[in-house]
């Protein structure tokens, strides 16, 4: 045998050995996180995916598909917890994907719902808030989706383009444009509608505070927002608060000591998504009917306040157009850290329970 | 064919307009010359003028006579990556193709036809699929930016289509038939017949391709749903001789495609996304030159470019006026100066759901061109243009070239060149007028390119070869950009861009009797990163922008031997980032090949008048290696294809 044979030989083995090692590589790992970030993704890719906060403070990106061999291939509009797993809630692909805590393994992918939103769930019951196409308004519906099997149990037709949804006292609370929709959770009809009185608002998110009480936010492109109080048992808004330039998404979270109401404020109305755009997270003092800067920058999207901490978790979304600078700042708006790099458009934080 | 005109006195009134413009540089001429000389009577103007690439030393890629005859059922994007390592970003098999040559976006390559810029005026680019073989004659690629030569838009560089004329062409038809993978189907005729006062060009096509190819997604097969293309256009070109110094042409472009938009892997079966998109494209001019001692061209054109997509129409008509003068002085048998001026306009007329009622807009420009040969191893270049825009105020952009031969011969020349030049691109119509957007702020991109290399052309018996190794910088400042600004979407200026590379291209062509085989080699390496101004772009320093590869290489072997012809291409793209820089789309290779047969039916005969016919038939296979790979994000591309063409040609015979 020739020297020529032999090296074609052993460059044969030297890729098979390389081939085996490929295979061998799938290992288990766990995740030991405190924030899990989820990047909306570029509209034009659909490069949404995750990023992880861990413990030790080191930012893993990529995450989604570092555990699932595939990359996500959606916009990822929204997150939940559900049980020991997330929800994300994705359009492009318009599917629902269910994620275990632990490992970000996909456990199970639902689809046929259209651009799925926001969602809260019921024991083992998903609602989806879905809008099929943004200029048709009949398009806008509920999903009533069973967890255990994927199943979808029910759709029911609003009328109206929804948002934010909220499982609150046996009912699902559903923002939508300018009417709140307040739908049985047994009967799966709707029992009340509650305009907002305001034409040019929108109803975007909802949530409780003490005492049996919804607040929603309203937001406009072309006015300042609101934020609503509404009691739960009679269903009538109670009290309104104009919030000057609060972001179009309307995105609001309840502090942990369950005083202050935080939202982003944003001198554009689609949401400061340009990396220079004035954007403040304030916070509204729900008894003295105040509001206070927490943070002034640049660029935030969307934010979320550790349940336990209140630390404030945002980030820079640089116009959706490049990777986010994640920021990290104490209930008092002094930073923690700043400027790291994670994925495409990060506006969504999620803390596990 | 090129008729030459030996002019034996020059008269006088022809280059008045001219010689008052390149009086300064002719002075400069005169001076530097010896001043004993005199200035020679016999003066040569070729029939085309002088090409605008002659009046600079910039890289070109001529016309691939072999490939091109091979993709005549294909499109200039297919063209474009198989004679050139220039990037092709397509948004699926046949989809929207835009070019970036050096680092550049799509609008900054300027596309000619017969001189006419066939830009888009609204998006300001060319949709590389929408501009069929069939119709081109040739095809030149000039990298390296020159606003002052190719106009407003030239910042990366330039692709000039022009059309041969038939005039003292005998009669030639062509009628091809091509099947192919993925139900592709393609069938156009042309008829090319002249006489010494007239000379006519015809052709015809139709396609369409259901492109219902295979692809891996998630370890799954798929089956490509909703790609399918359906095309046709006609073009007729016709000339004739005024006297023995004049021609008139006209030309008459028309396509229309009907595309439906091939959706993105993972809603490859979701009829929820999928859409249609349908363009059409008519252009129409008509141009007068005189071939005197000073050449003198007058054109008309009318260009109309139609967009559907869903319920939103968008499209624009283009009157267009073009003017020039061009002359040669020769001193003596090294020394000539070449010079051209003129002038062009454009009146615009969209009509564009997304802009207000009554839009228009006027845009002008003058130029100068001058070619200074000043001995056998020096030549410089200097090229002058001001454009003019309604409510814009654009710059004057200047180019200026020196090419130096410490070897010059017959047989061997080896040049060192040097460009310089400052380029413009002026915001296009979306950027100026889309909705209610107030942009008078916007100001046009400007760039400042400078580029450097080294040429060799090598001519010996049946052998020439020819190479050049090109470095570039090109510093592009008020790069627009649309980013999210406020409460909407609108056109900025970003400060500044830099684009900086090399390219090395090397090419050698053996021809003996009855056979002929050319090699072609090319790679490009390239950077493009924002500097300043664009803090979206802030995770990207240092970084190349995304979607761009850094390497680009190309291999072209065509050739012909007796019957037989043969084209190999092998193309390499090289890893990109996409938006996020934590996730590239991997590198990749591709190969076709083509081989093809020429069954004479017919033999020559001497001293007759009578038709040769031929039958020609060749065998395409398109990504031989099965390479699975995306120009855009789960925009799938075709694995290994196939296609059958059959051509007959007719041709008369010339009597010797």
């Amino acid at each position: 045998m020739n020297n020529s044979k032999i090296s074609l030989i052993l460059l044969c083995l030297a890729l098979f050995t390389l081939g085996c090692n490929k295979e061998e590589q799938e290992l288990q790992t766990t995740y030991d996180y405190s924030c899990l970030i989820i990047n909306q993704g570029n509209l034009s890719e659909a490069n949404g995916e995750l990023s992880l906060l861990e413990s030790n403070g080191e930012i893993k990106n990529q995450i989604y598909q570092t555990c699932n061999q595939w990359a996500l291939a959606s916009i990822i509009e929204s997150g939940i917890e559900y049980k020991n797993n997330w929800i994300l809630f994705c359009s492009n692909e318009d599917k629902i994907e269910i994620i275990d805590q632990q490992e970000l393994k996909l456990q199970k992918s639902i689809t046929g719902i259209p651009i799925p939103r926001y969602g809260t769930t019921t024991e083992d019951i998903l609602y989806v808030t879905s809008v099929e196409d943004w200029t048709d308004d009949s398009s806008g519906k509920v999903y009533k989706i069973n967890l255990k099997n994927g199943e979808i149990l029910n759709k029911i037709s609003l009328g109206n383009l929804p948002e934010g949804i909220l499982y609150f006292e046996n009912n699902i609370w559903i923002a939508a444009d300018d009417t709140i929709y307040v739908l049985n959770e047994k009967s799966d009809q709707i029992i009340k509608k509650i305009p907002t009185g305001m034409n040019q608002l929108c109803a975007k998110h909802l949530i409780t505070s003490e005492n049996g009480m919804v607040w929603c936010s309203l937001t406009s492109h072309k006015e300042d927002g609101e934020l609503i109080l509404i009691d739960g048992d009679k269903m009538t808004i109670v009290q309104r608060n104009k919030i000057p330039h609060l972001s179009y998404e309307g995105h609001i979270v309840l502090s942990p000591n369950k005083e202050n109401i935080y939202y982003l404020t944003s001198n554009s109305t689609i949401g400061a998504q340009n990396a220079d755009g004035e954007t403040k997270i304030c916070k509204w003092n729900i008894s003295a009917q105040t509001s206070q800067i927490v943070i002034d920058g640049v660029g935030f999207y969307g934010f979320n306040i550790h349940p336990k901490t209140e630390d404030i978790y945002t980030a820079n979304v640089n116009g959706f157009i490049t990777n986010s600078l994640f920021y990290l700042y104490d209930k008092n708006g002094k930073i923690i850290r700043s400027g790291d790099l994670v994925g495409v458009g990060a506006c969504r934080f999620l803390f596990r329970h | 064919m090129k008729t030459t005109y030996i002019v034996r006195e020059m008269h006088k009134w022809q280059s008045i307009l001219l010689f008052v413009l390149v009086n300064f540089t002719a002075s400069i001429a005169s001076f530097a010359t010896d001043s004993t000389s005199t200035l020679l009577e016999e003066i040569v103007i070729t029939e085309e003028g002088q090409k605008k690439t002659e009046y600079s030393f910039s890289p070109q890629i001529k016309t691939d006579t072999t490939l091109k005859q091979a993709l005549q059922h294909a499109s200039l994007s297919e063209y474009v990556k198989g004679v050139s390592s220039v990037f092709l970003r397509e948004n699926g098999n046949g989809m929207s193709s835009a070019i970036s040559i050096r680092g550049t976006q799509a609008s900054h390559t300027q596309v000619t036809w017969n001189g006419v810029s066939i830009n888009s005026q609204t998006m300001g680019q060319v949709d590389f699929n929408l501009i069929p073989m069939f119709f081109i004659d040739d095809a030149e690629i000039h990298t390296g930016g020159n606003s002052a030569l190719h106009g407003n838009g030239a910042i990366g560089g330039a692709i000039a289509l022009t059309s041969q004329s038939a005039i003292n062409q005998p009669l030639k038809l062509n009628i091809q038939a091509s099947a192919g993978s993925y139900k592709n189907l393609f069938g156009g005729g042309n008829l090319r017949v002249g006489n010494k006062h007239v000379g006519s060009k015809t052709a015809i096509f139709y396609h369409q391709i259901k492109n219902d190819f295979k692809y891996n997604f998630r370890d799954q097969k798929q089956t490509q749903q909703n790609a399918a293309i359906e095309n046709y256009g006609v073009l007729e070109e016709l000339d004739f001789k005024i006297g023995s110094k004049g021609q008139i042409s006209t030309k008459f472009w028309h396509t229309n495609m009907h595309r439906e938009i091939q959706p993105m892997k993972q809603n490859n079966n979701n009829p929820l996304k999928y859409e249609t998109i349908h363009d059409r494209t008519s252009r129409l001019i008509a141009q007068y030159k005189l071939y005197t001692p000073t050449a003198l061209f007058f054109g008309l054109g009318w260009l109309n470019d139609y967009q559907k997509y869903k319920e939103d129409v968008i499209s624009t008509n283009d009157l267009t006026a073009r003017l020039y003068a061009e002359h040669c002085w020769q001193w003596n048998k090294a020394g000539k100066l070449s010079s051209k001026t003129g002038g062009e306009f454009h009146y615009i007329k969209p009509e564009a759901n997304a802009y207000k009622a009554g839009t228009q807009d006027w845009r002008g420009s003058i130029y100068l061109h001058n070619l200074w040969e000043i001995k056998q191893w020096i030549a410089i270049s200097g090229n002058f243009r001001k454009d003019f825009v309604y409510q814009t105020k654009i710059p004057f952009t200047p180019s200026a070239g020196l090419r130096i031969s410490p070897i010059f011969s017959d047989s061997l020349s080896i040049n060192i060149i040097a460009n310089i030049s400052k380029n413009i691109k002026v915001p296009t119509l979306n950027d100026r007028f889309w909705g209610d957007i107030d942009n008078r702020t916007l100001t046009p991109e400007e760039a400042f390119n400078i580029e450097v290399g080294i040429q060799h052309t090598l001519e010996k018996n049946f052998y020439k070869s020819q190479s050049s190794i090109m470095v570039y910088r090109n510093n592009v400042d008020n790069w627009i950009l649309w980013l999210p600004r406020g409460n909407i979407w609108k056109p900025i200026n970003v400060d500044e861009v830099l684009a900086k590379g090399a390219e090395i291209n090397f090419s050698q062509t053996f021809t003996k009797k009855r056979q002929q085989h050319t090699q072609t080699l090319s790679y490009s390496i390239n950077h493009t990163e924002v500097m300043k101004g664009f803090r979206e772009m802030l995770p990207f320093v240092g970084q190349q922008i995304p979607l761009l590869p850094s390497h680009t290489a190309n291999f072209l072997a065509s050739g012909k031997l007796t019957h037989i012809t043969y084209v190999l291409q092998g193309s390499y793209v090289g890893e990109r980032h996409t938006s996020d820089i934590f996730d590239r789309l991997p590198h990749y290779f591709l190969l076709s090949i083509q081989v093809g047969y020429d069954f004479a039916l017919s033999k020559k005969k001497e001293n007759t008048h009578g038709y040769l016919h031929h039958l020609n038939l060749s065998l395409r296979g398109n990504n031989i290696l099965n390479t699975e790979y995306e120009t855009m994000p789960y925009k799938a591309m075709p694995g290994r294809n196939f296609l059958v063409s059959l051509k007959w040609t007719t041709e008369k015979q010339i009597r010797k």
